[in-house]
């Protein structure tokens, strides 16, 4: 595979320069650094990008910080997606099954005639209306953590591309 | 102390009881979920990265 001899400026080269900077000492915004990171891992061009840049490279190092701050991305992205499942499973599921309580208890005390007509109907409305909020609110959580732990499948799969990357030397043998 | 309560004062302040508790924790899960504010613009960080870094590393463009 031949690489380009000049690279354009997109996340991937500016994960490279910011990987070369840090060895070097240099600071690097934590928040511009994870930017790019999701920015890069999620694309397939970037990934591509980032492994010819890899290849081309002249510093062996280079490859090894850029794997380095993929893991520690990822482990990042791990650590988010276990506070969503928690949250998800220690406050969804709990919000719905309360809403849910609550509907049947309504709708049992409206059979037993405890309530009636208007105050019956009234909580009824108001504990499925809470059981379909619980459930939106479980179901937007449950998308954050998926998004989560793509990216840190994709930042661990890519971690180790790169270091294969910089194993090879740039004519390709 | 409770005796002075009614069967449906009972029922109705647990299901409301119920549902404050369901819709406070549904709120916090949706703002838990909400996506946090981009830092900055990307191309603004890609516009910006070190690339002089690189001078002898890795042959970057040198505009944009």
């Amino acid at each position: 595979m031949k690489t380009p001899s000049k690279f354009k400026r997109r996340p991937a080269t500016a994960l490279v320069a910011m990987a070369n900077s840090l060895s070097m000492g240099d600071d690097v915004p934590e928040d511009e650094l994870s930017q790019i990171i999701s920015a890069v891992v999620l694309n397939r061009a970037e990934r591509a990008a980032l492994l010819a840049a890899i290849r081309a490279s002249n510093d062996p190092d280079s490859g090894l910080a850029v794997a380095d701050l993929l893991t520690a991305f990822a482990i990042e992205a791990a650590e988010a997606e276990a506070q969503a499942r928690d949250a998800d499973q220690v406050i969804g599921q709990w919000a719905q099954r309360l809403a849910a309580g609550a509907l049947l208890a309504s709708f049992g005390a409206a059979i037993a005639g405890t309530l009636s007509g208007g105050l019956a109907f009234g909580l009824t409305l108001l504990s499925f209306s809470g059981f379909v909020f619980a459930t939106a609110s479980r179901i937007g959580g449950r998308v954050k953590m998926r998004r989560r732990a793509q990216e840190r499948e994709s930042a661990d799969s890519l971690a180790r591309h790169v270091l294969e990357a910089g194993k090879l030397k740039p004519d390709g043998k | 102390m409770f005796e002075a309560m009614g069967l449906e004062t009972v029922i109705v302040s647990t299901i409301i009881g119920a549902c404050a508790l369901s819709f406070g924790a549904s709120a916090y899960l949706f703002m838990r979920a909400r996506p946090a504010p981009e830092a900055k613009d990307l191309d603004k960080i890609v516009k910006n990265a070190p690339y002089h870094r690189l001078h002898n590393v890795l042959k970057v463009e040198a505009g944009s």
